[in-house]
């Protein structure tokens, strides 16, 4: 999926979506996520129009549970390709176990868990409302446990949209995990999140570049 | 990696306070000083010019405007339109780990955490537009770059140590494109607390790379938020990957970056 980066050309003759103002339950969806069936059923009920409000429940083992197989309206719309990103994140031996997306209207969380009892995590799988948005449809699904902690977080449906044209996306960076000097003549700059590096960075920065003007 | 019609040259580099905190602009073309100067000014006056669109900090900033409810949203100008809608999304994308209404529904919106690297990647846009190939632009930390830094040679961006400061704990070699980090003060979930916070404090930072900036930053806060059920989600993205540092220093990074 491509994250609709950017585009001026995009920008310049892109509807205006701002002058009208979200509806309450488009910026509460995730609240009422994290509020379970109640509240989805609450959502489902509120976006009559969207076919894809659907709730589907269903339960996974290890800390991140992705639902491969839940379907809507019939058709695979979860990558089950998605890869596995890190190497420390537990494994989902849930994946291919098919679950079929039930109606918000007549299914509960715990019902369509049942259907995989045999689970021993608690994560459940939500999934919200198609969202219309100028930067193109977004559905989210949310695996939330009963504590209340997301499990994972899955973009079902996004946008694509043009990249800009000198990137080259296949260009993956490079990970040195060594650590290094801050003034090593190799790095052009550095990155840093703002709370660590307030002056840090800037500082550092001049440095660089008086150290190399 | 694209064919560079622009050979190197001498690096031009220049920096200046912008947006509470250090604009860095380095060139390496063979290019006309003039010519280099000029497109750096134009980058610059463009920083200053979103600057005061979007500041929290300034009374007559749009935002500001807006949240004193003397500005529409129908109304604003078509930049800070099309930040809150790229924001819109990206909330609902994310599940509302990205947010930027940190006080609730009713409370004004900050979109500084896709701002800043919007505007640099926008900026930065003007360097492009002048002819220039093989640059260098980072805004207090979040890098884009273009071309490279010498022929055959990638950029090397230092992740800062967010546990030592003064540290690099590891670097990105990137081609072309973004690099931005996050932490803490990124943070401005409300939503997550109600997650006992266990998610905001499974990483020290989070640093992103990617095409965008602009998304680069906004997602670098967004897998901040979500903990380690992020560095997948960010991996759905064409070009994106993540690289988070544990509170104890130790790494984790997206499959992709090895």
């Amino acid at each position: 999926m491509t994250p609709n980066p950017y585009d001026p050309k995009r920008a310049a003759t892109g509807r205006n979506r701002s002058q009208r103002t979200p509806s309450l339950a488009r910026r509460v969806f995730p609240m009422v996520a994290l509020g379970g069936a109640a509240g989805v059923l609450v959502m489902a009920l509120d976006h009559p129009g969207s076919g894809a409000a659907s709730l589907d429940a269903s339960s996974a083992g290890g800390t991140v549970a992705i639902d491969p197989s839940a379907t809507d309206n019939g058709s695979l719309i979860v990558d089950p390709g998605i890869s596995t990103a890190t190497s420390t994140v537990p494994a989902t031996p849930q994946r291919g176990t098919a679950t079929t997306a039930a109606t918000a209207a007549t299914t509960t969380p715990e019902t369509a868990a049942t259907s995989k009892a045999a689970n021993s995590s608690n994560c459940r799988t939500y999934r919200g409302p198609v969202q219309e948005n100028r930067w193109g449809p977004v559905q989210v699904q949310a695996s939330v446990s009963s504590s209340g902690k997301i499990c994972s977080v899955k973009v079902l449906q996004s946008p694509t949209g043009g990249k800009s044209d000198r990137i080259n996306a296949n260009a993956v960076p490079v990970l040195n995990k060594q650590a290094m000097s801050a003034q090593s003549a190799n790095i052009s700059g550095v990155s840093g999140a703002t709370y660590t590096t307030i002056g840090y960075i800037d500082s550092l920065q001049a440095i660089l570049d008086a150290a190399k003007g | 990696m694209q064919p560079r019609a622009n050979s190197h040259g001498s690096p031009v580099r220049r920096a200046r306070h912008v947006m509470g905190t250090t604009a860095s602009i380095h060139v390496h073309d063979a290019a006309p000083q003039e010519l280099v100067e000029r497109a750096i000014d134009e980058v610059l006056v463009e920083l200053d010019r979103l600057e005061a669109m979007f500041s929290t900090y300034r009374e007559d900033s749009e935002i500001s405007r807006v949240n004193r409810g003397v500005l529409h949203l129908g109304d604003c100008s078509r930049e800070v339109t099309e930040v809150l809608d790229a924001c819109t999304w990206l909330e609902q994308a994310s599940n509302g780990a990205f947010d930027i209404r940190p006080q609730g529904l009713e409370g004004p919106i900050d979109p500084a955490g896709f701002v800043k690297g919007w505007a640099a990647e926008r900026a930065s846009a003007a360097l492009a537009r002048c002819g220039l190939e093989h640059w260098y632009v980072s805004v207090g930390g979040d890098i884009i770059v273009s071309g490279s830094p010498a022929s055959g040679e990638r950029w090397r961006i230092g992740i800062a140590n967010p546990i030592r400061p003064g540290e690099i704990i590891a670097s990105l070699d990137v081609e072309g494109g973004a690099v931005a980090t996050s932490g803490t003060a990124e943070r401005g979930a409300h939503l997550w607390d109600a997650r006992s916070g266990a998610a905001a404090e499974e990483f020290a930072s989070v640093t992103v790379s990617g095409p965008s900036l602009a998304w680069a930053d906004a997602f670098a806060t967004t897998v901040f938020v979500m903990g380690e059920a992020g560095i997948e989600w960010v991996s759905q993205f064409d070009g994106y990957h993540a690289v988070a540092i544990r509170p104890d220093g130790t790494l984790l990074a997206s499959a992709a970056l090895g």
